[in-house]
């Protein structure tokens, strides 16, 4: 009787979610359609074309949706605004590199275009979700659907960086699986709730578990060496998309899971997550200083960003719920906003180069041959760095305003030092582009494809920048993530 | 029985398969390996759901099952292609992308 209810009660709320599931469901179709359009010889652009607008259409859907505080089930959905910035967000991770990505397409594009999809529809119901089976569940549909992403040119080059990608992968998806059953041991329960008020061994384990789990897909400091590889491997379009959709979501992940699985054990996770932050931001930093490759450059950096990004955790975790961390993790959304145009365009930028690695002196010059690609390409790595008139900018200086408030004012120097060593290696790309001499004549790609995403993605670096009135609304949706929690 | 002891095995098979990751080279030992530690995994999720007298960890289980063969399959996809190109499954020769 008790389960007979329960089952109604269920279909009854997601009977009246239903509204919500249209957008899920209308990318599926196209998915599918897609699938079985591929037995006629149809031409790449036009499967770039309907994954464009399928995109965007749900993209609309989800922007036109009511949200207000519809639960699913015992808080297996959660639909808020918190949630839809995030669905949103990642959309747009996804919507730019549609058309960048016809390049490097050589055969079967239905096939990397419906993948694309199926990525999509699980990275939106990890969004949506607060019950770890269906985090977990919508989480290996990303991963699974980004190997075959990374792999998909059958290069040697490809297959070395799916391949190291695909193994660490499974040994994260192995940790989290067991971290997963210490959570049940410990709460007794897979939704996302405040239920523990003090902290067990077995949480810890769990604690450390996930974290390892989802790390990996974040590529924090000593779980990151597989993604300065697979990014350097991969498509340029498809090493745009592993740094920025599958980074912003584990960070999400990591937010609802930390902030609200583990409510009762915040000082672990500002101790754990202060040290991890510290290591990513300087190690990279270092790193990077003396990389010649520009794509192994950048994908020190998006290690160093992901150490910015979980600052937002570890203040959370010192200040506890409250007026404080809901700026904090405001200032974290505005930051993955901005992450994913600054380092997403940086990413799609490679593709002006026509060589499979490009090195740092292989941009030499490119301001005398596209004056306008080498000032966008100028504006979005100064977005990394965080310097004015960016978006990057306002984004940094919001999360270190935070941790000022919430009395971490020695973290927030140490952000800023590194922020500071991180203005040596991007000026010096800057400097290659605008003052060295060309290498040789013939090895731009200065095509629309390739020039267009990196001029967009500058000038909303630059409308980003004058955001200000955005944060207001933030802080409102921020209270959001703890709606599960009763009220808090 | 009792949690504990059942916890302990699967902590031991899971680093049994840590250290076959750590120490092959060869793509199909690396794929035996990967799921000796999602079972150990599995095991820990049954015990659990035993002891809580609850059913959420074995349909979590379930799905495990479930994912693990998607991953050994795009696994053993990969394993091919990589031998189609260099004749072995050893994943030393993976030497390409330097700095």
């Amino acid at each position: 009787m008790n389960i007979f209810s329960s089952i109604t009660y269920t279909l009854h709320a997601a009977t009246q979610a239903s509204i919500y599931y249209y957008p899920l469901i209308f990318l599926g179709i196209v998915a599918f359609v897609m699938l079985a359009l591929g037995i006629r010889n149809i031409d790449r652009k036009v499967f770039a074309g309907i994954t464009f607008a399928a995109v965007l259409i749900s993209m609309i859907m989800i922007l036109l949706d009511p949200y207000d505080e519809v639960v699913v089930g015992n808080n297996a959905l959660l639909f808020n605004r918190f949630t839809m910035f995030f669905a949103v967000i990642l959309i747009i991770s996804v919507l730019y590199i549609i058309f960048p990505a016809i390049r490097g397409l050589k055969s079967k594009p239905e096939i990397f275009y419906a993948t694309l999809l199926f990525v999509l529809i699980g990275m939106l119901v990890s969004a949506f979700s607060y019950n770890l089976i269906i985090i977990f569940v919508s989480f290996e549909a990303v991963s699974l659907g980004t190997y075959v992403l990374a792999g998909y040119g059958k290069q040697k080059r490809h297959l070395e960086a799916s391949a190291k990608y695909f193994f660490t992968g499974t040994i994260g998806t192995a940790f989290t699986v067991f971290g997963l059953s210490f959570f049940y041991t410990a709460t007794g329960t897979f939704s996302l709730t405040s239920e523990v008020i003090s902290s067990s061994p077995a949480m810890l384990i769990a604690l450390i578990f996930l974290l390892i789990g989802f790390g990996f897909k974040l590529a924090i400091f000593p779980m990151h060496q597989w993604a300065i590889d697979a990014y350097d491997g991969t498509e340029n379009s498809v090493s745009a998309f592993l740094s920025t959709g599958t980074k912003i979501l584990a960070f999400m992940i990591l937010i609802k899971i930390f902030l609200v699985g583990f409510a009762g054990d915040y000082h672990d996770i500002f101790l754990l997550f202060v040290i991890l932050s510290v290591f990513s931001m300087t190690y990279a930093n270092l790193a990077a200083l003396s990389q010649n490759n520009l794509k192994r450059l950048l994908a020190y950096s998006s290690v160093a960003q992901a150490g910015y990004l979980i600052l937002v955790i570890a203040l959370v975790g010192y200040t506890g719920i409250g007026n404080v961390a809901y700026v904090a993790i405001a200032a974290g959304m505005f930051y993955s906003l901005v992450y994913i145009f600054m380092k997403g365009g940086s990413f799609l930028a490679m593709n002006l180069v026509n060589r499979e690695s490009v090195s740092v002196s292989d941009v030499a010059g490119l301001a005398r041959k596209s004056p306008v690609t080498a000032l966008s390409f100028a504006i979005l790595l100064m977005g990394l760095a965080g310097i004015p008139f960016t978006g990057g900018f306002t984004a940094k200086y919001y999360l270190f305003l935070s941790l000022i408030e919430g009395n971490l004012w020695w973290l927030a120097v140490i952000a800023i030092l590194n922020s500071a060593i991180s203005v040596f290696y991007y000026f010096r790309v800057i400097m290659f582009m605008f003052w060295k001499e060309p290498t040789s004549e013939d090895h731009f790609n200065l095509t629309a494809y390739s020039k267009a995403p990196v001029i967009a993605s500058a000038v909303i670096m630059v409308a980003l920048f004058f955001f200000f009135y955005l944060l207001p609304t933030l802080n409102g949706m921020a209270p959001g993530l703890f709606a599960t929690m009763g009220g808090i | 029985m009792d949690l504990f002891i059942v916890t302990s095995i699967s902590m031991i098979l899971f680093a049994i398969g840590l250290y076959g990751i750590m120490t092959s080279n060869i793509g199909i030992k690396m794929l035996i390996s990967i799921e000796i530690l999602i079972n150990a995994a599995m095991l820990n999720l049954v015990a659990v759901a035993i002891n809580f007298s609850s059913v959420d960890p074995l349909i979590l289980a379930l799905f495990v099952i479930a994912i693990a063969a998607a991953e050994s399959v795009i696994g053993i996809s990969l394993l091919t292609a990589i031998y189609r190109k260099y004749g072995k499954v050893s994943l030393s020769l993976l030497r390409e992308i330097r700095w």
